[in-house]
């Protein structure tokens, strides 16, 4: 690599800079979705695995140490290039089919796979089977059982009998016996119609066993009929005549509706049984939890409501549609989408990341570090974070030793190719400002007109630091209100600090010229005049506005 | 016709209901926490292991000899069980053919130096501090213990404590090239 470069090359590196700072993600977006993509992909990994540990969850979602180890294997071996096959096969190879969630169809796995498939067969099966019995029974109220020697007779008459009986006259029929032989005219029709294919077997068999059982009743009513000595008409009621073509249209249209009806029911009990269970079923959301909640399981509230769902997922919604309103440079909706995300997943590196840079565009050099700073804590090698912090130390702090070492902690790692280069060149170019000596970015610095410098502690106050206090700057003109103030939550002492025209108190009035600057660490966090406890210090001399380094000393307590 | 029928709807059901049942069986009557290895036979995957000592060892220098590798953790009882046979066996067979390596696992460096200690132990000892070396043996149930053969396959594991009498006769077959066809079990602990 060389140091001197072309003008041309410069600038364009400026520009690169510039696009990196007015639209982060357009510069920074490999490098963040790769780290995403990484993680991504080694859950959807993790997912089909089984934990040795806990055996019933994935590596995933097992809390295990053993999970743990698996997930950073899986991690490591992504980054070596393997792909998603290659790594389960890894796995396989180390503990067998045992570690697959879902089983390979081979062997007595196969049943798992084919199990639940026979079993919907068979109960569909059953289920229609049992719809046609119900269907068959065509409306007749049950039956006792007609006695078996009725039966013969009925098939006795009904075929045998019935063919040299020759035709009757259905003249010098009583109503009853007509009923007899318009049952026997049906049961031999059915059977011509079976044999003849017209009708199946169970069918034939139904409707053949219904008849005939109506049929021997019809033979009970005669023989009692015959035995009484004066027989009487409308003491014995004969049972409804039923002729066949009546008995056919009836019972075909009822049958055909019946089966429709059922068929209906069926499919309307499947699909809300489903649609239900599906809506009552949500994640767990802690220990505590049972897996369902619903008035069909009675466990209180449930269903996926929009707010109700996982917190992790949650956190990537959050963190997507913050990500979303950042491109769209709409930074009051990022910032809430990344406060929401943090409030859900507090050590959240890229909301904190993305936090920091809205705040470095507001022009917050010092806030915007604490929270990348925040994020290098939840994971020190975050790529987003460590390429966030060298921005803000080469932009803000002119620190180009620091931003260096941030961009090389970045460069351990694997990166993409483009990136690789473009931290790279970063790099570069912080090594020519550092040789140089950063005269150009204190003009600039100066023209804004900033005031930068560190707030300290006195030793004797060390232990005296309030927690929870909020650390101030104001910057006062005589005895009047503060001209700028700024706010830093959870300082950590020393502290570095911008303070310009973006953190004045009312806009417009100029900030320039000498103030006198102030340093207070307040208990509540409230603006206003110190309090027990607060902490105090002032810099040694008015200072002009442009100044840097300026240097104040917390040495007084209240 | 009917008694036909009859007939085969009874060994219908006996097929079915007495697959159902058999299935069930078997399935009720396996440890379903037990994790089979696909190791046996296979050749040991290659590591280098920084031992308490501070020596580097790998597993190719010891190619030409029987490797008796030992899985364990200080927390682990059956491990605290075992530890003063292995030892015995280490001084048994340390003149012929035979290295004892102990890798410890899921561990904290005092922890495993004192019971080390505790047990007298001479044979090579060193940690598996980011569990890699556990995953690349199938490891799940500690102790657990591998024979690797001069070639450098894997002719036995042993799940849990080891016995005076396997530890001898898994050696000897061992020294022999001989591959067990399943792998033996005692008690052992879960790993976390």
């Amino acid at each position: 690599m060389t140091t001197a470069r072309s003008g041309s090359e410069k600038r364009k590196f400026r520009r690169l800079l510039e696009a990196g700072l007015l639209g982060l993600w357009l510069a920074m977006p490999a490098l963040l979705l790769a780290q995403q993509d990484l993680d991504e992909q080694v859950r959807s990994i993790a997912a089909q695995l089984r934990c040795p540990v806990c055996q019933n969850l994935s590596v995933a979602d097992s809390p295990s140490e053993m999970a743990r180890e698996m997930r950073d294997v899986i991690r490591e071996q992504l980054r070596a290039g393997k792909t998603p096959e290659e790594i389960k096969a890894y796995f396989l190879s180390k503990y067998g089919d045992w570690i697959l969630l879902s089983p390979r169809p081979r062997g007595l796995s196969l049943l798992v796979w084919i199990g639940p498939f026979a079993a919907a067969a068979v109960g569909i099966a059953v289920a229609v089977r049992a719809v046609r019995r119900w269907t068959r029974r065509s409306g007749v109220r049950e039956r006792p059982a007609p006695d078996p020697a009725l039966l013969e007779r009925v098939r006795w008459e009904a075929f045998d009998a019935h063919a040299d009986a020759g035709p009757k006259d259905p003249e010098h029929l009583s109503p009853i016996e007509l009923e007899r032989e318009n049952l026997y005219v049906a049961l031999r029709e059915f059977e011509f119609d079976y044999r003849s294919g017209k009708l199946s077997e169970a069918d034939y068999e139904a409707m053949r066993d219904d008849y005939e059982a109506r049929a021997a009743q019809v033979l009970a009513e005669l023989d009692r009929i015959r035995r009484s000595p004066r027989p009487s008409p409308q003491a014995s009621a004969p049972p409804r005549p039923a002729a066949r073509q009546a008995a056919e249209q009836t019972v075909r249209p009822r049958r055909t509706w019946r089966l429709v009806s059922a068929g209906a029911f069926l499919l309307v009990l499947g699909l809300s049984l489903g649609y239900f269970l599906s809506q009552s079923l949500r994640p767990r959301m802690g220990e505590q939890d049972t897996l369902t909640g619903d008035f069909l399981t009675g466990t209180g509230p449930g269903g996926i409501a929009p707010g109700s769902r996982g917190p992790a997922e949650n956190v990537a919604r959050l963190l997507a549609s913050g990500r979303a309103a950042y491109e769209r440079q709409d930074w009051r909706a990022a910032i809430d989408a990344f406060k929401q995300a943090l409030v859900l997943d507090p050590g959240n590196p890229e909301a904190h990341t993305s936090l920091g840079l809205i705040l470095l565009r507001a022009g917050h050099g010092d806030e915007a570090l604490l929270a990348v700073e925040r994020a290098l804590t939840t994971n020190p090698t975050y790529p987003f974070a460590l390429w966030a912090k060298g921005v803000v130390l080469f932009e803000v702090k002119q620190d180009y030793v620091g931003a260096i070492n941030a961009w090389e902690t970045l460069m351990a790692q694997t990166l993409a190719p483009a990136d690789a280069d473009q931290v790279a060149r970063m790099i570069t170019e912080a090594r020519t400002r550092l040789a140089v000596g950063p005269a150009s970015a204190r003009q600039v610095a100066t023209s804004r007109g900033t005031i930068t410098g560190t707030v300290a502690l006195a030793p004797s106050l060390r232990t005296r630091v309030p927690a929870g206090g909020v650390l101030f700057i104001i910057a006062k003109r005589g005895d009047g209100p503060p001209l700028a103030a700024k706010r830093i939550p959870s300082p950590v002492f020393p502290v570095e600090f911008s303070l310009g025209p973006e953190d004045r108190m009312i806009r417009g009035t100029p900030f320039e010229g000498e103030v006198m600057l102030l340093a207070r660490v307040k208990r509540d966090g409230k603006a206003g005049p110190p309090g027990p406890g607060d902490l105090e210090g002032e810099a040694k001399a008015p200072v002009r506005v442009g100044q840097r380094g300026v240097e104040v000393v917390l040495d007084k307590t209240y | 016709m009917g008694s036909r029928r009859l007939l085969i709807r009874l060994v219908g059901l006996f097929v079915v209901g007495g697959s159902l049942i058999a299935l069930l069986a078997y399935g009720f009557t396996r440890e379903p926490r037990e994790i089979p290895t696909p190791l046996l036979g296979k050749p040991a995957t290659p590591f280098t292991l920084t031992l308490f000592d501070g020596r580097q060892l790998s597993l190719e220098e010891l190619r030409g000899k029987v490797v008796f590798l030992n899985f364990w953790a200080s927390w682990c009882p059956p491990c605290r069980a075992e530890a003063r046979t292995l030892e015995a066996a280490w001084q048994k067979y340390k003149e012929r053919d035979v290295v004892f390596l102990g890798i410890d696992i899921q561990d904290t460096e005092e922890d495993a130096k004192a019971f080390l200690r505790e047990f007298g132990i001479t044979y090579p000892n060193g940690r598996d501090a980011s569990g890699k070396l556990a995953i690349d043996y199938g490891v799940w149930g500690i102790p657990e213990t591998f024979i690797i053969n001069r070639e450098g396959r894997i002719t036995y594991k042993h799940v849990g404590a080891l016995g005076w009498q396997t530890i001898t006769a898994k050696l000897d077959e061992g020294l022999q090239g001989i591959v067990s066809a399943r792998e033996g079990k005692g008690d052992y602990r879960q790993i976390r």
